[in-house]
């Protein structure tokens, strides 16, 4: 709300430095979010919170610092118009609960131009003030009622009577009624709309926006002037859903004074009547006092306040600050309550708590002590967070960057990789690139790989932790750990070459595992679609899935636009937060013993049934199988490889003997040969 | 007997040598079965019984004189040997290593890491929360009921009619509360969604929630606590200002400002927990009060790295983001 220095100082009656007031402001609650220099005055914008409703008004601004400078606002000058009769238009209310009062006057014999057909002008105070207020010039009458508003709070409307048949009503609206207004927008009500109607036709969305029919223009020679309270609660949201936000509206839905609409009707009536002219109905009231607000008395203790605030604030001092702020308070001698009533301006006061704010808020936030917490013991336990950070902090030693993708991402690019499964769309996204939650990592970071190469990055190891998304009968949320090895650098140094492959990236998942404790774990040919199916493997962990590696789907690189492969991962972080209760061994004292053996695999089988075998016919004593070497050709059979593995053993009881170390490996030699027909090599 | 012209010829023996070798050869010279001192020793029979201890003494001086020198020699003839073999290793040291792509966290995850480890330091458990949020938890279960002019601060994405992405992370207060009971002090990084876009505002942004809950918790505990957090994560003593403010999940509420080199700067929103909340997540407010804290993840970031736009912390340009 944008207001005029000059015009707060003429409610306060004082003039301010524009410094110390800004400050003041701000220091109110009432933000002063920038403060423009004019050439005689300053504009005050002041950022509102939306429990200040009574603040909407050069009035209330005023009422918080004469309360903070206790002094008290002068009253406002009696009317001198002549009133007379009662107006011919009746208005019946067939909704209390939404319009507890109704305040309007006729107003006739007017006219808006003068004798040379010129628009009658108002005093320039007021154009300038409205100007200020970013309220647009409509014409004379709307221009004051909008003056009003600014100046005391009060929301007001004229209907041209002429436009108007018959008696109006205050109700809700029937199902799809339509109204056409002010603004020539369409709009269809329903139930839960209030409306303001002839006997026709519907003349008002109430305390949003009158409709264009009933409206005054430069012609009009007699009026309507409503001046209502409506509840908050009947008006709120309706602007929204529609797209009006008005400045009635805004008013009405944080909650304007309910004493206020005669006194506001009477103040526009006088600047009528000065500047445009008019002959004056009697003011007609409609309203049911058990429908109005009510303000309920609120008990507050003075030991609960200072203790909220750890302050020692005395009886007197409350009260004093309280009765500034026209909250008025009674309470007996010795009585450790104080019974407190708020104004009829205030709708953000109903608990202790609230009178609390209002307290420290008059003695200055800055004012309040600071003191050190003391706080009950509470648990330690180590969270997802802190396993999540260890990790990040690991893969980053690894040599990735972190990144942060968004959350949503385009719906295409999902549909594209087939990542749909279960995925939820943005009704309202911000736009159509982001109107998607992801179902996966991948989209985030294919983004990164290709805008990062564009720039020209041959290398990249990307990582991301975050969440994904989806439905399938209820919305689940994953935490998953996923990322991009991208090397396009045929030669890394001056002393290395060679790219990186599915074993750089085994090792790399490898130690990831053993650092998140997880040593027993199963690899399978991956089964998931974004990975190359021979280049490929999922990892298990006792017998769930928990994540994927290998090489990037051919056809994703296509379908991503992509000429070059890169690795990928993406495994579940939560499966990755595991608790390891180590024992520490003393190793054994007697000597290692090892041997090397070779064997010619056909070419079909696989590493790990090999190792598997050797492993169980190893012994007790065994301390690992290693491969050392593999070779194709030669003078290999055709379609046989080459398996060399050192194996050593060690007991922890004796130095174990050639006897024994041979019958073992005539063991594993025999065992291969007939389960696998693997021979024996030299 | 006169030694004196074996122990000089000795010492100038000594003097000469220039190699292990060398040395290996004098002491065979002096000390082996044929040495000269060995020789010595051996007649020391022929000798009558009154001389005989003086002249084994002396031998023995002199063979101990020859291994004390032989002894110190040999260690620096090894040395400089040592010495010289190092030359032949001599490498380029200022060749480059290979492979130097360094990693690094995101500048965002630094900074939630930098707010959370004040507040571990104090005790706080780090919690997590959903981030497809009802509207129950996002806004009526902290005091914003359906239509309350508060909703218009928040400009939601909604997934459908009661589901949203969380405009916050103060829906983590209830849900911490109803998960572990009070007294409790929790603090919650995480992802909030809001429709606005432009230099200052992303539509997905961080926040930090923070929440203690005990008995006798005061508005001056707030004000410490926080006052200690910005001075420690700004690494100074700031001038810090609270003013009031409107949150509807606290009362009273606060702003936080730190004064920069423009003046008064916004640093987050706070107050004591609305006496409303407690009751809805079943917690007596007459028996225990608390403090809540909010702030932005980005903003803090902004002016930590100092950088302007904050859109280009979710570019991730690795040429950007690698600085932090």
């Amino acid at each position: 709300m944008k207001i005029l220095k000059s015009h707060l100082e003429e409610k306060i009656g004082k003039k301010k430095n524009i410094s110390k007031l800004a400050e003041q402001l701000t220091m109110l609650g009432l933000e002063v979010d920038s403060v423009d220099s004019l050439k005689k005055d300053y504009c005050i914008d002041i950022d509102l919170t939306p429990n200040r409703g009574d603040c909407f008004s050069v009035l209330g601004v005023a009422r918080e610092i004469a309360a903070d400078d206790c002094i008290k606002l002068k009253k406002e000058k009696p009317l001198k118009v002549n009133l007379s009769g009662k107006p011919i238009t009746n208005v019946i209310i067939k909704a209390y609960d939404a319009c507890p009062k109704y305040c309007y006057s006729e107003i006739s014999n007017l006219s808006l131009k003068d004798k040379n057909d010129n628009v009658k002008k108002l005093p320039e105070f007021i154009n300038y003030r409205l100007e200020i207020a970013g309220i647009n010039s409509i014409n004379p009458i709307v221009d004051i009622l909008n003056y009003v508003m600014l100046d005391i709070g009060q929301p007001m409307h004229a209907f041209d009577k002429n436009k108007i048949d018959g008696d109006i009503q205050v109700r809700f609206a029937k199902s799809n009624e339509k109204i056409i207004l002010l603004d020539k927008q369409k709009i269809n009500t329903s139930q839960d709309c209030l409306l303001i109607s002839d006997e026709k036709k519907p003349i008002a969305l109430a305390g949003v926006m009158g409709s264009y029919d009933s409206s005054v223009d430069l012609e009009t020679n007699s009026i309507i002037l409503e001046s209502a309270f409506f509840s908050p609660r009947s008006i709120r949201g309706k602007g929204r859903r529609f797209g009006i936000q008005t400045d009635a509206s805004q008013r009405y839905e944080r909650g304007v004074d309910f004493e206020l609409q005669r006194k506001a009707l009477l103040f526009a009536i006088s600047l009528i009547h000065e500047h445009i002219g008019g002959v004056y109905s009697d003011i007609k009231e409609i309203s049911s006092s058990k429908s109005l607000p009510t303000r309920k008395l609120i008990n507050l203790s003075i030991s609960t306040l200072n203790n909220k605030l750890g302050t020692s604030l005395s009886i007197t001092e409350v009260k004093k600050i309280l009765t500034f702020l026209e909250i008025s308070s009674s309470s007996g001698p010795g009585d450790p309550l104080v019974k407190l009533k708020p104004p009829s301006h205030r709708f953000d006061l109903e608990i202790e708590a609230d009178i609390i704010e209002e307290v420290a808020r008059l003695v200055g936030y800055d004012k309040l002590p600071l003191e050190k917490v003391k706080t009950s013991f509470q648990e330690f336990s180590k969270t997802d967070y802190q396993n999540t950070l260890d990790l990040k902090k690991f893969i980053a030693s690894q040599n990735f960057q972190e990144v942060i993708n968004y959350s949503f991402v385009d719906d295409r690019l999902q549909e594209k990789l087939g990542l749909t499964k279960g995925m939820i769309k943005i009704q309202n996204p911000i736009n159509e690139k982001l109107n998607s939650m992801r179902t996966s990592l991948l989209p985030g970071l294919l983004n990164n790989l290709t805008s990062n190469s564009k720039r020209g990055a041959s290398y990249l190891k990307i990582f991301e932790e975050g969440k994904v998304f989806s439905k399938i009968k209820k919305i689940s949320e994953l935490n998953r750990f996923a990322g991009i090895i991208y090397d396009q650098e045929k030669k890394k140094g001056w002393r290395e070459s060679g790219s990186y492959n599915f074993f750089s990236q085994k090792e790399f998942i490898l130690k990831l595992l053993n650092f998140s404790n997880l040593q027993k774990i199963t690899l399978k040919p991956s089964s998931s679609k974004l990975l190359h199916p021979k280049v490929s493997a999922d990892i298990f962990k006792a017998g769930k899935k928990i994540g994927s590696f290998g090489e990037i789907h051919p056809i994703i690189l296509k379908k991503a636009n992509l000429k070059k492969s890169f690795f990928y991962f993406e495994l579940d972080s939560l499966e990755l937060f595991n608790e390891k209760k180590v024992e520490l061994i003393e190793p054994s004292k007697y000597p290692q013993v090892q041997r090397d053996l070779a064997f010619t695999v056909p070419e079909y089988l696989i590493f790990k049934d090999i190792e598997s075998e050797i492993i169980k016919n190893s012994g007790n004593n065994l301390i690992n199988v290693k491969l050392f070497d593999l070779f194709k050709g030669g003078d290999l059979p055709k379609n046989h490889k080459s398996l060399a593995f050192r194996i050593t053993w060690q007991s922890k009881k004796e130095t174990l003997d050639d006897l024994y170390i041979e019958s073992i490996v005539k063991e594993i030699a025999k065992n291969l040969k007939d389960n696998f027909k693997v021979e024996l090599r030299g | 007997m006169d030694l004196q012209p074996l122990k000089k010829q000795l010492l100038q023996d000594l003097k000469n040598v220039s190699s292990a070798q060398g040395l290996q050869d004098l002491k065979v010279k002096y000390l082996g079965k044929k040495g000269e001192i060995t020789l010595l020793s051996k007649n020391l029979g022929k000798l009558s019984q009154k001389e005989r201890p003086k002249a084994g003494k002396s031998i023995n001086e002199l063979r101990a004189l020859f291994e004390t020198k032989s002894g110190s020699l040999l260690f620096k003839i090894e040395q400089s040997e040592i010495e010289e073999s190092l030359e032949k290793d001599s490498i380029d040291i200022s060749l480059p290593a290979n492979n130097l792509q360094n990693g690094s966290l995101h500048p965002i995850t630094k900074t939630i890491d930098k707010i959370c480890e004040f507040f571990s330091s104090r005790g706080y458990l780090i919690e997590d929360g959903p981030e497809i949020e009802s509207e129950y938890y996002n806004f009526d279960a902290l005091n914003i009921p359906k239509d309350h002019p508060a909703r218009d601060m928040h400009d939601t994405f909604y997934v459908d009619v009661e589901t949203l992405l969380r405009t916050h992370t103060s829906p983590v207060q209830i849900r911490a509360i109803n998960k572990r009971s009070v007294p409790l002090k929790i603090i919650c990084p995480g992802k909030v969604y809001r429709s606005d876009a432009d230099q200052t505002h992303t539509p997905m942004f961080h926040q930090v929630e923070g929440l203690l809950i005990d008995e006798k918790v005061n508005f001056g505990n707030l004000k410490q606590e926080l006052t200690d957090f910005l001075n420690f994560f700004f690494k100074k003593n700031l001038e810090v200002r609270f003013r009031p403010s409107y949150f509807p999940f606290t009362e009273p509420s606060a702003e936080v400002d730190i004064m920069d080199k423009k003046g008064w700067l916004e640093i987050m929103g706070c107050g004591m927990v609305h006496p409303n909340v407690l009751k809805e997540a079943g917690v007596d407010p007459n028996k225990y009060s608390g403090f809540a804290f909010g702030l932005g993840i980005e903003r803090m970031a902004k002016l930590d790295y100092e950088m302007d736009d904050m859109r280009l912390l979710f570019e991730n340009d690795v040429r950007f983001i690698s600085q932090s």
